[in-house]
Parts: C-alpha cells; structure tokens; sequence
C-alpha cells in the first residue's frame, strides 16, 4: 500500500531537507511519519475523496531537493501588497517584503530562535493529526511561516504568499500557520503558479485561527504547471462576531485538489467560500469543502461556478454541518458549471448534514452548456466565435466574482481572466 | 440601382419539416421590402437562414449579398459583410455590459471593413450621440444586455445597435411586437432615419399597422413558404381590410 518513494526514500528524501540535524525537527518529523505510515495515504472508499482517485499518490516518484532556483518570475495577480516569496516551497528572505505590524517568523526563525513550544503547537493540531497529507507535510517539514496579527491590528496591504515552482520532479510541503487575534482585519493572497511544464508535487497546509470580531479576506489564485500535482489542505477556526471569506480561481495543475475545513465555533459569524475553475487541457480540478456550524446565529455561504473545456474534470463537494443545539444558522450552497466539450466531465456532490430543527439551508447544483440563443445574438452582431465564447464564460463566472468584498483584489482577479 | 440580395428558389428545413419552399426575392441598394403573413408561415425562419443561425437545413436554392454567396458564410462573417437582424425577442445576456459587447461588436465589423478600431474614447463618445437620440440613457448602455429591459426598451436597444453599426441590409423581425404606440413610433423614427439610398431594409410583420410608421416600397404576401403576391404599400392596407384568406385560400 504505501509502496512509494515518498514512503521508501524518506530516510534519504529527509537528509536533503534543511534542519535535519536539530533534534526537535527531527523528532517532530519523525512522529508525524510513524503516524503517516499507521493511517497511510486516503483511502479508495474514502466518501472525501469519491471524485480523485487517490492512486496517484503512491505513483509519485518526486524526491526532495536543497536546489534553490534562482529564476523567479512574478505572478499574474498584480497587487499592491507585503510579499512572502517562495521558489518550489523554498522562503525566499530577500525576495520578500514583510509588514512591519504583523509577527511573522519563518521556520527557520523559529528552530534557530528555539520556540521549540510555538514549533510544537503548529505541527500538531488535531486537525494535522488526523488528515494523511497533514502529517506527510509535517514528516517533510521544512518551509513555512507562523503568522500572529495582534489585537486590533488593521493592515494597509495585503499579505500576498507567492509561490512560484521552478524546478522539475520535485516533492515539497509548505506550511502557514496563521493567528488573527481579536478586532484585526488583514487580506491574504496566494499565488500558487509556474510558466513551465514541468511535473512537480506541490503539498501545503494552511491553518488558520480567528479570534472573535476579525476580519479576514483569504484569496487564492492556482495555476501550477499543467503537469503538476497540487493537494492543499486548509483549515480554518472562526470565532465569534467574526468574518471570513475564502476565494479560489482554480485552473492549472493535472490533479489539483483544494480542501478547505471551515470550523465556526462562535455566534455572530459570517463564512463565504467562493470559488470558480476554467479548466483546460487535461486537469483535474477538486475542490471540497466543508463548513461545520458548531455554535448558533452563523451564516455561511458557498458560490462556485466554473467551466471544464477539452478533457478535463471538476469536481465540487460541498458540505453544510450544522450540529445539534446550532440553531438559527443559514447555510446556503450553490455550485453551477458549464461543460464546454463533449469530453469533459463534472462531478458535483453537495450536502446536508442537519441536526438542528430552526435552521434555513439550502444547496443547489446546476450543469450546463453555453446557451445557443446568446451565442448566436454576439455572433450575429459581427463577434467571433471564440471571443463569444470567452465573453459568455466570463459573464458567467462574474456572479462568483462579484461577491468578492475586497474590490481591489476582485479586479486583480478580473484582470487575470479577461487576459486569459 | 444595383442588387443588393438576391435570393433563388430557397428551400430550407428544420427537423426534417420544410418551411421554406421555394423563396425567392431581390432587393436592390435603397429599397424597403416588407414581407406580412400569418403566424406559422415561415418568417422567423426567413430572418434566422438569413443570418446563418445554426439549425436550418439549407436543402436547395442560392442567396448572393453584394454578389457573394451568403450561405457559405459564418454568422459573423454576415454580420461583417453587413446583415443586421433586429430580433423578435432580443436576447438577454447577464454579465456583459451592452457597451463593452457594443464594442467589440463595432470593432470587429470595422476591422472586416479595413477601417481603424475604436479606441473607449471615441467608442463612447459615438455611443453617447446615438443614444440620447434615440433616447436612451446611459444607465441602460452600462446595465448587462436587456437584462430587465422591457419591450419597449429592447428594440430602442436593437435600433441603437442598428445605428451604431450601419449595416448595409437590416432585417427588422416583427420590430412591433410587445411596443405601446409611442415605443413604436421611436422604434420607427430611429429606422427611418437610417434609411438612405444605399442601405435596404426587409421589415417582417403580421400587423399592418407598423407599416404606416416605417413606409416601405414594396409589400410581399408570405404563406406556406414562399410569396404569393408582391404589390407596393397600398398591397398592405387591402391585406389588412380583407384579412389574409382572400390572398392564400381558407387554408388560414
């Protein structure tokens, strides 16, 4: 079963890492494999993962690797904003602009600063513990950031994480950890892109803390290399009187699967995760998503819509939890897509889990085609045919899109797809 | 005068049922044909061959615009060489602005015509003077296209686009219908003022009622797939006092 090189040559994939000779990485690398290689990769049967087989992880033949690129180009969202760079999950310090305002301590901060308590706290969470490709990401820990906005704390710009892959047949976990303490507002941007075609595994694991009456934006822009393997998992606590809201435009990659674990854990909260994907080639794009309503008076909403071309597939599960006793919760879900040929597939899963009595949920799914009616009212009007096309996807996506509250970035957003 | 379309002998299809069967008609460069007949008889099919719309099976007969063959040509490229149908019941269109589809809709015509692309400038500045003309204002040229539009304000829209983009041949598709009497005579004014000794109209009606406001020089009787009877304006009225049975049998 785990009959893979990831498994086989950790041994000699680990000594490649950095930090391989300081006791408490080793020992916490150590632990997460032991607990890796007890729960083994997800399993076929396993309801969250239905739609992506997960075969192709234990056919991966990537290793580690202490090359740090030195091509760096920039990323297609044009935002104001502090950069965090990374080059195939390597922290790149010079390449990058940090706030001032904000505590944040790379990896390497905290194992040669000997915050062995904070390097503890952020590898072993319940949720790490619990998900195979958390604790593969822990075994292999090397790069990421422990992120802690304080009290109160408004920032200017945007935090935008820009990862950058270069480098072909590599395997590389990246980490973020991110505390929003109480009244703080921030924006987080990802960029999880590369302009070659080259085959690289890119594992993250995102996890995110808010405190109570914070605001947080959390946008990402994915277009790996068409060749690429992208499995990120998030997980996200909210706490009461508290806002966030998660954005995903997905489109590289040849199997990229976005997971996001929404924890609402306080009352007076508001959740949207928005989503689109404009697939092309032979990706295979999944995004799952689970919001879990454990407190009363919460909303949460989820909008995605998206468009599989050629011989792709999408897949979209979304799941509204409402615990016993969460009353008063809306939970609304929406997916709508278009097949834009006769070889791509959609998968679209979405569900219910209710178990208190004065709630008002809903989902809904929706799979189509481009209409006729207006294609042919473009056409007609002098527009080709491709650019009809693009216009109409465009209009279509645009209902996800306008739902995004930091305009600026929504443009950003636009931007992207118009230059597409 | 010099043929502007010429169409032979059309037969056309759709599902295996033919609607057209046998259609043949020639405008010339300035003329105004009207073509009047009841429900059912093919009209809309008529507009839709013209314009090339995917769905109709071209069995036999020939068009030829400006000398070309019209049948062979993609929906755009129509569009480019100049046909214009002004639909029955204009599309809607969520999340495109009219002006940016107007554009780009200008652009690519005048691009085939080897002329300069507009840049957003002077693309709404031209928008602007076509507009207020025809009154129209500028909330609605930002709004997404005819989404919430009422009738009346969809075909000043398809008249707006009509004089944006000059075509050399417009197709009017029942530009009545669903119009109050004053939308209808702004629709006209707007129509009329087009009308020149180049560019050739066919208005398609069932009532005669548009054909006081939009006068046209020749009216044809169109049943079970052809024209059965051409005559000038007055061909119009006598329809309209004597119904469509006297010209095409009981079978109506």
């Amino acid at each position: 079963m785990l009959n893979n090189n990831l498994v086989k040559g950790y041994k000699d994939n680990i000594k490649s890492l950095s930090f391989s000779d300081n006791e408490l990485v080793s020992k916490i690398r150590k632990n997460a494999f032991t607990d890796f290689i007890n729960s083994g990769f997800p399993k076929a049967y396993d309801e969250n993962w239905r739609y992506t087989k997960q075969k192709f992880l234990k056919e991966i033949n990537f290793k580690t690797s202490n090359h740090i690129s030195e091509n760096f180009i920039e990323p297609e969202l044009e935002i104001d904003a502090y950069h965090l760079v990374f080059i195939d999950g390597k922290f790149i310090t010079k390449k990058s602009i940090i706030p001032n305002n904000v505590e944040i301590k790379s990896f390497k901060n905290l194992i040669e600063g000997d915050d062995s308590n904070l390097l503890k706290k952020i590898t072993n969470s319940d949720f790490v513990k619990s998900s195979p490709l958390a604790l593969l990401n822990t075994a292999y820990l090397e790069n990421g950031f422990y992120i802690n906005v304080k009290k109160d704390t408004i920032l200017n710009k945007p935090i935008h994480i820009i990862n950058y892959s270069d480098t072909a047949d590599i395997f590389y976990n990246v980490k973020y950890y991110i505390n929003i303490e109480d009244g703080s507002k921030i924006d987080l941007v990802e960029s999880c892109y590369s302009f070659k075609n080259i085959s690289y595994f890119n594992n993250t694991v995102t996890e995110i803390n808010i405190a109570k009456n914070a605001i947080v934006n959390h946008y990402k822009y994915q277009n790996e290399s068409k060749s690429a393997y992208h499995v990120c998992l998030n997980k996200v606590t909210i706490d009461a009187d508290s806002s966030y809201e998660n954005f995903i435009m997905q489109k590289g990659g040849l199997i990229a699967r976005n997971e996001t674990v929404i924890d609402v854990i306080g009352e007076n909260t508001n959740t949207k995760t928005l989503a689109c994907y404009m697939l092309k080639g032979t990706t295979h794009s999944d995004l799952t998503t689970r919001v879990n309503h454990h407190t009363p008076n919460a909303s949460s909403e989820q909008t995605v819509k998206g468009v599989a071309d050629d011989e792709t597939k999408a897949i979209f599960q979304g799941k509204v939890y409402v615990a016993r006793g969460a009353q008063k919760v809306s939970g609304n879900q929406l997916h709508k897509s278009l097949l834009l040929s006769d070889k791509a597939e959609i998968d679209t899963k979405p569900e219910l889990e209710v178990y208190a009595d004065d709630v008002e949920c809903s989902h809904g799914a929706s799979i189509g085609e481009l209409d006729d009616k207006q294609l042919f009212y473009l056409r007609a009007r002098g527009i080709d045919e491709e650019l009809a096309r693009k216009m109409l996807v465009e209009a279509f996506l645009d209902e996800v899109l306008e739902k995004m509250s930091n305009e600026t970035l929504r443009q950003a957003f636009v931007s992207v797809i118009k230059r597409d | 005068m010099s043929v502007l379309l010429e169409i032979d002998n059309l037969h056309a299809r759709v599902d295996n049922k033919e609607i057209l069967k046998g259609f043949s008609l020639t405008i010339n460069e300035g003329e105004t044909h009207a073509i009047m007949g009841p429900n059912g008889a093919g009209k809309s099919t008529l507009s839709y061959v013209l314009a090339g719309r995917e769905g109709y099976e071209i069995t036999s007969g020939t068009v030829k615009f400006k000398g070309k063959n019209l049948l062979s040509m993609s929906i755009e490229e129509r569009a480019r060489e100049g046909v214009f149908l002004a639909m029955q019941y204009p599309v809607e269109i969520p999340g495109v602005a009219t002006s940016t589809f107007l554009k780009h809709s200008l652009n690519s015509i005048r691009k085939h015509q080897g002329l300069e692309e507009l840049d957003t400038m002077n693309f709404i500045k031209v928008l602007k003077q076509k507009a207020s003309e025809l009154g129209i204002n500028q909330d609605m040229i930002k709004r997404p296209i005819n989404v919430g539009f009422s009738g009346g304000e969809k075909k000043r829209v398809e008249t707006l686009q009509m004089s944006i983009l000059e075509p050399s041949f417009a197709i009017l598709d029942e530009a009545d219908s669903g119009l109050d009497i004053d939308a209808l005579k702004v629709v006209a004014g707007g129509v009329n003022k087009l009308r020149n000794d180049k560019r050739s109209m066919l208005v398609i009606t069932h009532y005669q009622r548009l054909l006081n406001y939009i006068v046209p020089d020749f009216v044809h009787v169109f049943a079970d797939g052809k024209i059965v009877k051409s005559g000038n304006k007055d061909l119009a009225l006598e329809l309209e006092e004597k119904g469509y049975g006297e010209f095409i049998g009981n079978k109506y």
